[in-house]
């Protein structure tokens, strides 16, 4: 490996210096290009493909398989609340549904497709050619795959968590929930939290060190600027739910037995709470603000024109990046906790309103001084709006103490999340999916179907959830298995039970869309909304090194904005994996950096950390096994690294590291080509 | 538009260096953003280490399985205090293989890095030992179940980076010095007095906070 | 370059009619969305009439002035949120039907007219201050409120009963200064009208929450934090409340209600509740209590008056005066009583109450002596 790596470093030093660009070297280099980033496809390329597009896409669809059986789930929990005193589950599968629903939705759909769709499309929109860590990448999905088929297995073998997503102490310790059902539960939460942790790094490091020449950070499309904000996000809350999850299983564990929520030995079930929503909270923002990035571009391409407050906008999801880590308590209203601290908790929840008050008009503003392309994306923008506002309004009278006692661990509740889930997270995503398939696939979906798969999904999604206001004030608690036919809550259940059905027949025609138009779509062409970020400007769909030329971006909208003589980079190796790094604020040429290719490594370690969490469950000797083997399979890693033993670069090392983010070095001013 | 018509202008980027230190690297702000991970982390264990403090009163719990029972078992400091002792020394092999990997100076590193395994291996061992100053077993009560996690999860961040040294001293052996790992080397160090820095938090969390207030 | 022309070309038909299509979708979303604000209020008021038949336990039919003055909360929010909704909805659907239509191929909009900008912009800075206005409002209403419903808790004259959380039921304790007048009951409680009520709650096992709409909102019962609760009923009437922590298996039927009555009914009652429990007067009756003396039911249950001291399942030396078993969730009939007696783990799967079976006669003799027990 090493030894041609070097072979192909020495070609690169005397290939001929000539900056000659003609139709021929163009065409040569593409051919170049086209063998180093070849990634093995079949059956190898299952387990050691390394493109962040390969990647995206796999998070993408398995995501909306487990979005399909979440779904399916959904389905059976409402069957059996159609009518009173109904038996089609029985509390113990109602149970185990309505837990594995929840965590499947928050856990294995929501948070990982909206990571998916940033990692496929943040390298294209920020113009480099692979996300920075390609193997770690590879490793983050298959880790959450094990994680997500841990959970259903679990629940095939009757083993499905059945504590609610999320799993309150006592009820999920080991005095009340003997069994492996909690720890499948905990070890699942663990197993995804590391994929999102994975990907949040990813992210991070791409936007920071591989932007195009010229995308300062004021030019930074608003989707990836909200993967940013996303990322960090997770960075500061996903440790809190790894290590209560983990603590849990501690406790759990037969021969260890800790006491961190046992309060008969100093430990505490109010704090599982305090961890699990210091978590929870900034959780439901790490799916919506993505979602907002969505919003953001599908609004500005179908309204044909430049974003209303692209700087308020950024502002606004750093403000609730931040203000999300202050609300948690107000999961905890009904708790014995001082009233003072929660009415502080009110005001902060109030607070957050803000800047999703401003996002909200910002976007209002640009719909109404834009010309509208009415398209099937803008269309489920519009149901976006119709959803979540409301959504977003039941979230302020949840954030009322006195209401929240009333209407706290009721199905308003439940309306309330479905509608900003749903509203805010999965109809931007739907309308996403419309607008970037052409990219992803090359062809576009059918508008028809689109807009009856909207249409389906809208009136289903009212008929479901809807009722469940009414529901939930009139006492209806969630998670009740059944109830008892004095309540008078049946007919308004079976209008939801309908609904839901209508939900899945939207859901069965967008699976028909997809199907039919991977087949017999319309040729999409680079860019088909004529929209005006990176990803558009290459072929649909794109070549594995993403630009054979990296662009040099001219403003916000690159390529609205783009001039007639505006430059690209050359220079690039066309032998070696390399793409250009840039500087953080400005995005100045700093160094060429070298990726890795694709490697068979990271399934193996997937293996071994999956091996570890799942062995915990049965034996806490699984630890130094696990990391024996963890540190073998990590010496290879490092070992095999095609980007090793590249001799210095003659010393340069040191001054370059000295030009700070400035001026560009003489040598990148723009040159004219000799064509 | 499309990706074969001829660009005009062109900014040619082959005689750039091909790694940069610090906050250059993409590599470096992978290992920065893990650190903000394992930071979180050790803040919410200390958290729990409150609130388990709140929980119990008097703080730490009497020891009323010894004999003549314990009413004040503080942990002892003699084995914590070396330990931290150690961790602190070995900053400085530390530090000095972090310089000669930025000036490349492949003898220094391979004795450096040598004795900063040693003094890895050391505080590894120590660590061991250090569990006992506690007094408690980490399933007699909530106190000892955070003091126990707290001490071996960063246990555990010893270990890693005494396989990392391991790793990249095989290498430097067998197949010299290079770029990447010049880089490497650097990064390592950095996750090194990361380590070392928590732990003085956390020594003063365990060791001092129940003597002293 | 002439790819592009060719793709254009392919494109034109097809363009033509999803912009058709799209236009009808948009009119059905015009009808559905303007339309959706009235089925909000309509289908609120369904709600009301929903809450006002047969003794339902709604938040928004209150029985005190604590669930009013929450009542009240609830609408003042209703109706800002609602008209705040409307507002945003009409800016969005005028802008839909004022817009100039535009197609893929229509040239961006970059550089705008900055006098446009600027009254747009103003008029977003407004529509911020204002919704700044009304959440300012809505915090202020919010902790009034919140101060309001808490001024009972000053009430020297309350009645305090003891509410313990049980896996699935709820044990209900009336403490008096004489230990032999103390009353112990389950899933029903008595209250008189118009006196504060002292609610202790604690948990034994896990986390469950005490709700009752029509009179307060909740309170979980955490294992460890015994806390109060104080509420009071102004009109006489039978209200049901319901867990509302999910607590496991049986979280459904974790019921309870709760008698409101003239103080002197209620001094009835008590009263009644302080005799030990009634001695079977027939054959069959005393033939009865032999039955469940003998049997397993005295390890859990307790009867007064008899060996039966069993303190993990409800005290039934009163249970024939009980509207409901099996925690609120059945009626208290007679064969309701032989069902549960009989197997209730097909009435309420997973709980700790064994199926017993008794030949028929036995049965028949228990149950007389269970619908004894005034
Ligand atoms: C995408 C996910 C998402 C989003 C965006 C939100 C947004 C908000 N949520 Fe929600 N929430 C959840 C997901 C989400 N929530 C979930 C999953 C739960 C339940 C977890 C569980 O128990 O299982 C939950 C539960 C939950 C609770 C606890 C309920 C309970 O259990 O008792 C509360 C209480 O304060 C709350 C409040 C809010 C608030 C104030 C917002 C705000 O951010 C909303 C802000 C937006 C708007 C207000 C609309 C647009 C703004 C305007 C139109 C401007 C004008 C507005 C005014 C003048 C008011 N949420
Ligand atoms: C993003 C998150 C998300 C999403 C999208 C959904 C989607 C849905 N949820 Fe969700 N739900 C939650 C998150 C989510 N939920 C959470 C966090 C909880 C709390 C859990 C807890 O209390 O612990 C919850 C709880 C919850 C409850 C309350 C349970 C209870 O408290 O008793 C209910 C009840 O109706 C419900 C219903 C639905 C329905 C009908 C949908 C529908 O929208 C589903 C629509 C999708 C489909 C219908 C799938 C379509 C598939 C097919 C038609 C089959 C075809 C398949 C193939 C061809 C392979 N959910
Ligand atoms: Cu008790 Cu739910
Ligand atoms: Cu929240």
């Amino acid at each position: 490996m090493n030894k041609d790596n070097e072979e192909k470093i020495k070609e690169e030093k005397d290939r001929k210096q000539s900056r000659l660009i003609t139709p021929e070297t163009i065409e040569a280099e593409r051919r170049e290009l086209e063998k180093t980033w070849f990634e093995p496809r079949g059956i190898i390329g299952w387990f050691s493909n390394t493109n962040h597009k390969t990647i995206g896409l796999r998070i993408i669809c398995t995501a909306f398989v487990f979005f399909l059986l979440g779904g399916i789930l959904a389905l059976l929990m409402r069957l059996q609340l159609t009518r009173p005193e109904n038996n089609v589950l029985g509390p113990d599968l109602y149970n185990q549904f309505f837990t594995t629903h929840g965590t499947t939705m928050m856990f294995l759909f929501a948070v990982p497709v909206m990571e998916g769709m940033g990692i496929y499309l943040v390298p294209l929109m920020v113009g480099t050619r692979n996300v920075a860590f390609p193997r770690m990448n590879a490793l983050g999905y298959y880790v959450y795959l094990i994680g997500g088929i841990l959970l259903y297995v679990g629940l095939i073998l009757n083993v499905g968590p059945d504590a609610g997503w999320f799993a309150y102490v006592p009820l999920s310790g080991p005095e009340f929930s003997p069994g492996k059902r909690i720890d499948l539960w905990s070890q699942m939460v663990s197993l995804t939290e590391i994929a999102a942790l994975i990907g949040a790094v990813e992210i991070i490091t791409t936007v920071f060190k591989q932007r195009a020449p010229g995308m300062s950070l004021n030019r930074i499309p608003l989707f990836v600027w909200a993967q940013v904000v996303t990322a960090f996000m997770i960075i500061f809350a996903m440790p809190a739910v790894m290590l209560a999850s983990s603590l849990l299983s501690m406790d759990r564990m037969m021969n260890i037995s800790t006491h961190f929520f046992n309060q008969a030995e100093g430990g505490d079930p109010i704090l599982w709470q305090h961890l699990f929503w210091f978590f929870g909270h900034p959780e439901v923002y790490i799916i919506f603000i993505p979602a907002t990035g969505f919003v953001s571009m599908i609004i500005t391409t179908f309204a044909r024109r430049k974003t209303f407050g692209y700087t308020a906008l950024v502002l606004t999801m750093i403000a609730t990046g931040f203000i999300g880590f202050g609300v948690w308590v107000h999961h905890m209203f009904a708790t014995p906790l001082p009233q003072l601290g929660q009415s502080i908790f009110t005001a902060s929840s109030m607070l957050i309103v803000i800047p999703n008050a401003v996002q909200l008009f910002c976007w209002l503003a640009t719909l109404w001084a834009g010309r509208w392309n009415l398209k099937t994306p803008l269309i489920f923008v519009l149901g976006f709006f119709a959803i979540f506002v409301m959504g977003g309004l039941t979230g302020v009278m949840l954030a009322s103490v006195p209401l929240n006692l009333q209407l706290h661990d009721t199905f308003f509740v439940v309306a309330h999340f479905h509608y900003v889930l749903i509203g805010g997270a999965v109809f931007p995503l739907f309308g996403a999916i419309y607008f970037w398939f052409p990219k992803f696939t090359g062809k576009l979906l059918s508008e028809k179907a689109g807009i009856v798969n909207f249409i389906l999904l809208f009136v289903g999604f009212n008929l479901v959830f809807f009722p469940m206001h009414i529901l939930g004030l009139n006492g209806m608690p969630r998670r009740v298995y059944t109830y008892i036919p004095e309540t008078g809550w049946a007919n308004l259940n079976v209008l939801a039970t309908i609904g839901a059905g209508v939900m899945g027949l939207g859901a069965l025609v967008f699976i028909g869309n997809v199907l039919y138009s991977l087949k017999r779509g319309a040729i999409a062409g680079e860019n088909p909304w004529g929209a005006d970020t990176l990803e558009w400007s290459v072929s649909s769909p794109p070549p594995e090194y993403n630009f054979q030329y990296i662009p040099v971006v001219q403003g916000r909208h690159a390529i609205w904005e783009k001039t007639e003589d505006a430059a690209v980079v050359t220079g690039l190796s066309v032998k070696l994996r390399e793409t250009l790094s840039t500087t953080i604020q400005d995005a100045v040429p700093e160094h060429k950096n070298q990726l890795a290719g694709p490697t068979i490594i990271p399934f193996l370690m997937s293996l071994v950390i999956g091996g570890v969490f799942i062995g915990f469950i049965f034996t806490p000797w699984a630890m130094p096994v696990g990391l024996t083997a963890s540190f073998i399979v990590l010496f290879i890693w490092f070992w095999s690294n095609s980007t090793s033993h590249r001799p210095f670069t003659h010393g340069k090392i040191q001054e370059d590291a000295k030009k700070e983010d400035g001026a560009p070095p003489a040598q990148l001013k723009p040159t004219e080509a000799n064509v | 538009m499309t990706e074969n018509a001829l660009p005009r202008k062109t900014i040619d980027v082959r005689d750039l260096p091909s790694t940069l230190f610090d906050y250059h690297a993409p590599l470096w702000w992978g290992n920065t953003l893990l650190l903000c991970i394992e930071t979180t982390m050790f803040g919410i264990l200390v958290a729990v280490y409150f609130s388990v403090r709140q929980n119990l009163s008097p703080f730490p719990p009497p020891q009323v399985d010894s004999f003549p029972v314990n009413y004040h078992p503080v942990p002892d400091l003699l084995i914590p205090t070396i330990n931290l002792a150690v961790l602190l020394v070995s900053l400085i092999p530390g530090i000095w293989v972090d310089l000669s990997a930025r000036r490349k100076n492949e003898k220094a590193i391979k004795i450096g890095l040598t004795i900063t395994l040693i003094f890895n291996v050391a505080a590894f061992v120590l660590r061991f030992y250090e569990f006992n100053s506690l007094h408690f077993r980490w399933d007699d009560n909530a106190y000892g179940s955070v003091t126990w996690t707290i001490l071996g999860v960063h246990m555990l961040h010893i270990l890693a980076l005494g396989c990392e040294d391991i790793y990249l001293l095989v290498w430097t052996f067998a197949k010299g010095l290079d770029e990447k790992h010049a880089l490497d080397l650097t990064v390592t160090a950095v996750y090194w007095y990361w380590i070392v820095g928590m732990w003085v938090l956390l020594y003063a969390l365990v060791y001092l906070s129940p003597r002293f207030l | 370059m002439n790819t592009g022309k060719l793709k254009r070309n392919e494109q034109e038909k097809p363009d033509k009619r999803k912009i058709l299509s799209a236009l009808i979708c948009a009119r059905l979303l015009f009808q559905k969305a303007s339309s959706k604000s009235r089925l909000f209020l309509f289908s609120i008021f369904a709600g009301l009439i929903c809450a006002g038949c047969r003794g339902s336990q709604s938040a928004l039919d209150a029985g005190g002035i604590q669930s009013e003055r929450l009542e009240n909360l609830w609408w003042i929010f209703f109706y800002i949120c609602a008209t705040v909704y409307l507002i945003v909805m009409a800016i969005l659907l005028t802008a839909l039907f004022r817009t100039k239509k535009a197609d893929a191929q229509t040239a961006a909009e970059i550089a705008p007219n900055p006098e446009r900008e600027k009254r747009i912009s103003n008029s977003v800075k407004v529509a911020v201050a204002v919704s700044l206005i009304a959440l300012f409002a809505l915090m202020i209403t919010s902790f009034r409120t919140g101060r309001a419903i808490n001024t009972l808790a000053q009430s020297p004259d309350a009645l305090s009963i003891k509410i313990k959380g049980h896996q699935w039921w709820w044990e209900v304790e009336y403490e008096d200064p004489t230990p032999s007048n103390n009353v112990t009951t389950a899933n029903e409680i008595h209250i008189p009208v118009g006196r504060p009520i002292k609610l202790e709650l604690e948990s034994n096992d896990v986390i469950h929450s005490f709700w009752l709409p029509n009179l307060h909102g909740k309170k979980d019962l955490v294992p460890n934090y015994p806390t109060t609760f104080y509420f009071q009923a102004d009109k006489a009437g039978t209200y049901s409340g319901q867990c509302a922590e999910y607590c496991g298996y049986q979280h459904a039927k974790m019921r309870f209600i709760v008698v409101a009555e003239a103080p002197e009914d209620f001094d009835k009652w008590i009263n009644a509740q302080r005799q030990s429990s009634a001695v079977p007067a027939t054959d069959l009756q005393k033939r009865g209590q032999e039955i469940f003396l003998t049997s397993v039911c005295t390890q859990c249950h307790t009867i007064q008056g008899t060996i039966a001291g069993g303190k993990v399942g409800p005290n039934l030396t009163h249970i024939a005066s009980q509207q409901y078993i099996a925690a609120g969730s059945l009626q208290n009939t007679r064969e309701h009583l032989e069902n549960w007696v009989t197997d209730p783990q097909k009435i309420k799967p997973g709980i700790r109450m064994p199926m017993n079976n008794y030949s028929k006669e036995d049965l028949e003799a228990l149950i007389e002596y269970l619908e004894n027990l005034k």
